[in-house]
């Protein structure tokens, strides 16, 4: 599972705290962290550099 | 040739907030450009449609941020000149604060194209529900806050006052490197002439991601200045008073009343 499938499943499903959990297992650690501080920041950070970048410009839109 | 432009907004929260309709012209269009801050529903919109060409390089061309603004319309311009069905794709909703979509339908329209405009969750609708307010009880006012400072707005704190990006005032460039004090002390010293130093305000940030929170922070006005905000940060500013009603309006209304 990776970062969209996880959260198209969070989108679509209404998981309970034992799902949650086992759904996290699957994100890097960086992200599962920023998860657990509720920082946004953070979490679109970990995403980026997860999933990819290496040949895009990082850009910070507001 | 006459063409069709539809400009859609993500909303905030990633595919919760996504509308059918907007997904339905992502998916169909003949070309998508995108503009958006999160990499998750970015990573969605490329794979959903192979057309999928991001704006982020043309928002950061140059140091003047309108400048930017304007390169990106005309890009659009210029591909829908040449494209039947354009798909312009926003973050949140695609005409607040988003000036690149405001100048992109205008110039298509100058041009006479078709262009049509789908609403979207703006972080204000989240604010509503997540602070739990209605905008029809005292009225609602928002404002972006630089504009809210350089313009010395009239605004009457009986109503809800949101007042938008407060952690990037006064910044005209694409500079990454902000620190938001120096503006904060200014809006702090602006709003306590209507409000007391200890009334309390908070700082919001919608939640971008399905299950997490919103980040909504209650400090006292005083707190302002040192508080820590980032760009996507929104203060909202309760009513500080209450307000009586007109007696020539009520009487008016009752007039209405019993005419009906």
């Amino acid at each position: 599972m990776n970062i969209i499938e996880f959260f198209t499943e969070l989108a679509t499903s209404v998981p309970d705290q034992l799902k949650l959990r086992d759904l996290m297992k699957h994100l890097p650690e960086n992200v599962q962290q920023a998860i657990k501080d509720n920082d946004f920041s953070a979490i679109r950070a970990g995403i980026s550099d997860d999933l990819f970048y290496a040949n895009e410009t990082k850009v910070a839109i507001y | 040739m006459k063409n069709t432009l539809v400009i859609v907004g993500t909303g905030i929260k990633f595919m919760s907030h996504l509308t059918i309709e907007a997904k339905t012209h992502i998916e169909n269009a003949d070309k998508v450009l995108y503009l958006v801050n999160e990499p998750a529903i970015k990573k969605w919109i490329k794979v959903t449609n192979v057309s999928a060409e991001s704006l982020d390089n043309l928002y950061v061309k140059h140091l003047d941020r309108d400048e930017n603004y304007h390169l990106i319309a005309k890009y659009v311009l210029n591909m829908l000149d040449n494209t039947k069905l354009l798909c312009l794709v926003m973050y949140g909703h695609p005409t607040v604060l988003a000036q690149p979509s405001i100048y992109s339908m205008e110039a298509a329209r100058f041009s006479g194209h078709d262009v049509k405009v789908l609403p979207a969750i703006s972080s204000e609708d989240c604010l509503f529900a997540d602070i739990g307010i209605d905008p029809g009880s005292s009225g609602c006012q928002s404002f972006e806050s630089t504009d809210f400072l350089v313009y010395n707005r009239e605004y009457d704190s009986s109503c809800h006052l949101i007042l938008w990006q407060p952690g990037v005032i006064g910044l005209k460039n694409v500079s990454v490197d902000h620190n938001p004090q120096n503006g904060l002390i200014i809006l702090t010293n602006h709003l306590s002439r209507k409000y007391k130093l200890s009334h309390e305000i908070f700082l919001y940030e919608a939640s971008q991601y399905p299950v997490l929170n919103p980040n909504i922070k209650k400090i006292q006005l005083r707190e302002l200045p040192g508080a820590n905000i980032n760009r996507t940060t929104t203060l909202y500013v309760p009513p500080n008073i209450f307000k009586k009603p007109d007696p020539d309006y009520l009487k008016i209304m009752s007039e209405l009343k019993a005419i009906s």
